[in-house]
């Protein structure tokens, strides 16, 4: 293996979006963690006031909520770190539920931007061939590069799919700046960048790309209006030789 | 009785430090988001405003920002569950924008009581002067 091989870029690449979800993982996790480290005092004021006050089932809902909220941000965590199928072969993958998972990593990100794939969670697909890790990588690679991209400005980024014959095509949109046309020939080699400050980077499009053509599917770009548009082709399951 | 508002799109943050802030004597007020705050701090006319950083709409900063125009010399108190090495983290642009306190989520209550008892002789000196 050497320092530039396929392999080490991509898990060079996975080290660094892990560390960007894992960083969001922590601001789920505060929140909640706020709320819970007023309970004692606030049942302690509650005690000693003796009776319910009018604001009680308020602070008593908040409780709940950030309970609720540490639970969801728990089962993701877990998600991410321990219950992904370890297959390294192309095995039937319900893309819906690949959409589903991203939808619930995306949904606590608020502000700068939004991340809208309920539309293509609800469309009925076919399995589609991939090694399912690596299809979620892809697919967080192409949102988090569009995050990226933008910089301060708010992106929304939206996901629709279709079944095409022997497959299906996943179409991710955002309103972002898009990639200046210099960039697009060597879109998809490694380092090709357009933020100069973050060092290391320019790694997202170029694993992306490796990891749906190595289990059989496509990525390219068309240019947006405004922003980008990546369309991945995914086979169905069945229809790959051999399967 | 002074006067706080809290901006922040959790729900459960902002009612339980509104509820924390009654119990300890300060009228305290709420709302979702950046737009809401704004409007509330228009009707209401607080000595203090507590914001989140990261909302959809007008962001913390953006409605420090605002508030500053809108009311110049009204203590801000920044909060963030930004962790301190990410993009994430803005509380040190708050900061520049002249918030006179930033909490990092999760922070104690006697952490909030003591910015809050701090910020407000801000207000005073402000309406005062």
């Amino acid at each position: 293996m050497t320092l530039s091989s396929p392999a080490l870029l991509v898990a060079a690449n996975r080290a660094a979006a892990l560390e960007t979800v894992l960083r969001w993982m922590i601001h789920d996790f505060r929140n909640p963690m706020q709320t819970l480290s007023f309970l004692p005092v606030l049942t302690a004021v509650e005690a000693e006031i003796g009776e319910p006050q009018e604001d009680t089932p308020g602070w008593r809902e908040a409780f709940t909520i950030a309970c609720e909220r540490l639970t969801t941000s728990l089962t993701l965590v877990d998600r991410i770190v321990g219950s992904v199928p370890q297959s390294t072969a192309p095995e039937p993958v319900a893309l819906s539920e690949v959409l589903r998972y991203l939808a619930d990593l995306f949904r606590a990100r608020r502000g700068r931007f939004r991340i809208d794939v309920e539309g293509a969670c609800g469309t009925p697909l076919p399995a589609v061939a991939a090694v399912r890790r690596d299809l979620e990588s892809a697919l967080l690679n192409l949102v988090l590069n569009a995050a990226e991209a933008a910089g301060p400005a708010e992106v929304t980024l939206t996901a629709t799919a279709s079944v095409r014959s022997g497959g299906v095509e996943l179409v991710l949109e955002d309103g972002g700046p898009g990639i200046p046309e210099m960039l697009r020939p060597r879109l998809f080699e490694p380092f090709a960048t357009t933020r100069t400050d973050r060092p290391g980077r320019g790694l997202g499009l170029y694993a992306a790309r490796h990891l749906l053509v190595s289990s059989g599917g496509e990525l390219r770009y068309e240019p947006g209006n405004p922003g980008s548009r990546f369309i991945v082709s995914l086979a169905e399951w069945g229809t790959l030789p051999g399967r | 009785m002074s006067r706080v508002v809290v901006i922040d799109d959790e729900l459960s943050i902002r009612r339980s430090l509104r509820v924390l802030l009654t119990r300890y004597g300060y009228e305290a007020y709420e709302a979702a988001d950046g737009l809401e705050g704004l409007r509330l701090c228009r009707e209401v006319v607080p000595d203090l405003v507590i914001t989140d950083i990261h909302m959809p709409g007008a962001d913390g900063i953006e409605v420090i920002a605002a508030l500053h125009a809108m009311a110049p010399g009204l203590p801000i108190i920044a909060i963030s569950g930004g962790d301190q090495t990410s993009a994430l983290d803005l509380l040190g642009s708050a900061g520049m924008l002249g918030a006179v306190e930033s909490l990092r989520k999760p922070f104690t209550v006697t952490e909030v009581l003591q910015a809050v008892s701090l910020a407000l002789p801000c207000a005073r000196a402000v309406r005062h002067g």
